[in-house]
């Protein structure tokens, strides 16, 4: 799918334009957010400012096939600005990793399975499948981020693909 | 498992599209770009000047019915790390241009479409090195025009071929060019691109060896290069069967042709 194409069309007015690419986006600009503030009530109201700011300021984004990445950047800057205004009135909690996804508050069903599925993985297999799944990361990214070379990462995740199947399938047989 | 991750993931995620679209700044948004949107298609000066150039054109037909209106144009498959695709008109000029990866996505700009083929060519590439997503001391280039007009294709080819020649020696002199394989991808390769982040051609091209030695899997084959690739399909050829010299993607049974994924058929 070509977001470009998609702005394109929301920026003269379509409407099911803006609803393909809120459907395309949602995902990985809700665990962006997430994944910074640890608390899905917060992460809510954030995700929702993300989508308002996005119609703003839609005419100030260049099309270059960058709109992910763009409204990323804005989810991630206001979930930053949250958690830095919240900080001043409680400590951050620094207890869990950067990268994970989990919330500490009100989680979904769906949430509490895929946050048991990722549990059997070391934090940076987490990492790993948690930016390119779930972030649309590539994994040329993920490398240079952890710099780590490229097949070591293609390998970890396809390892961490196979476990969390093997895990799942013991679950479905289990439950 | 890669789907069922995503499938948990999505159903974690709250839906506010409706309280977006209820929200005084989205209606405002829509309000202001539809109404200019119509005020453009009703405006009586522009209709005016819109007939009278429809007027010109239809007289020019009438006066000169000699040029037929032509609707042919190729489809151009290009893999250099990013993947993607450009559709190209009897003009030479760009009607569509997609990313086949999520690297081709980074580099295709909607504004290139109308412009020639040799400008938008160049605006990728220089986008791709742009981004560092392009190995300047050593990368393959895998490229392939389909068309059901063979004249057409044949011109555009010699067009696409003639302008990677430009590229190699004024931006890319280490860059090596394969004929590869176009098409629209199949669901298998779509997965497969998808999973591992490689381009479609370098899929299509582990998809064949693997059709020839069984033995082989995605994950022996994936972070091989490209020549690397090539060199293991010729010497996993059992003896006899090279006769002279053969492409890489000369066979016809591999990858699916066209048909069910809505894709043009191979020629």
């Amino acid at each position: 799918m070509n977001l470009d194409k998609l702005v394109k069309r929301f920026k003269s007015g379509d409407e099911k334009a803006f609803d393909a690419l809120y459907d395309a986006t949602k995902t990985p600009v809700y665990y962006t957010i997430l994944r910074i503030t640890k608390d899905q009530s917060l992460s809510e109201d954030i995700m929702q400012e993300t989508y308002m700011q996005m119609i703003q300021k839609i005419d100030q984004y260049e099309a270059k096939g960058q709109f992910l990445a763009w409204i990323k950047t804005i989810a991630k800057n206001k979930a930053l600005n949250k958690i830095k205004a919240r900080s001043k009135e409680t400590p951050a909690d620094t207890s869990a990793p950067e990268w994970r996804i989990s919330a500490k508050t009100s989680k979904s069903d769906a949430q509490y399975r895929l946050e048991k599925m990722l549990k059997i993985l070391d934090e940076e297999a987490q990492f790993i499948v948690v930016r390119h799944v779930l972030l649309n990361e590539t994994f040329k990214s993920i490398a240079e981020y952890l710099d780590k070379p490229l097949g070591t990462v293609l390998w970890k995740y396809r390892e961490s693909l196979k476990k969390m199947k093997r895990e799942d399938g013991g679950d479905e047989k289990t439950d | 498992m890669k789907k069922r991750i995503k499938d948990l993931a999505d159903q974690g995620v709250p839906d506010f599209k409706d309280d977006i679209k209820s929200s005084d700044t989205y209606l405002t948004f829509m309000a202001e770009r539809q109404s200019e949107t119509r005020s453009w298609r009703f405006n009586p000066n522009k209709a005016f000047s819109g007939l009278a150039a429809a007027m010109v054109i239809l007289l020019a037909f009438i006066l000169f019915p000699t040029q037929e209106t032509s609707t042919q144009s190729s489809t151009l498959y290009f893999e250099i790390n990013p993947s993607f695709m450009i559709e190209l008109d009897d003009a030479d000029t760009v009607s569509d241009v997609d990313g086949l990866n999520p690297d081709g996505n980074a580099i295709v700009d909607t504004s290139m479409i109308g412009t020639p083929f040799e400008d938008a060519m160049d605006t990728l590439i220089d986008n791709a090195l742009d981004n560092d997503l392009i190995d300047t001391e050593r990368s393959d280039l895998l490229y392939d025009v389909l068309s059901e007009n063979d004249e057409l294709k044949d011109r555009h080819l010699a067009l696409v071929e003639s302008k990677l020649s430009d590229i190699q020696e004024s931006k890319l002199p280490s860059m090596t060019m394969h004929r590869g394989i176009g098409g629209a991808p199949t669901e298998a390769e779509q997965e497969i691109v998808d999973t591992y982040d490689i381009g479609l051609m370098h899929a299509r091209l582990i998809g064949r060896i693997m059709s020839e030695d069984e033995t082989k899997t995605i994950e022996d084959l994936v972070d091989k290069s490209m020549p690397e690739l090539m060199n293991e399909l010729d010497e996993g050829m059992m003896p006899g069967q090279n006769n002279g010299p053969r492409h890489p993607f000369d066979d016809e049974d591999f990858p699916p042709r066209g048909g069910d994924n809505g894709g043009p058929p191979h020629e």
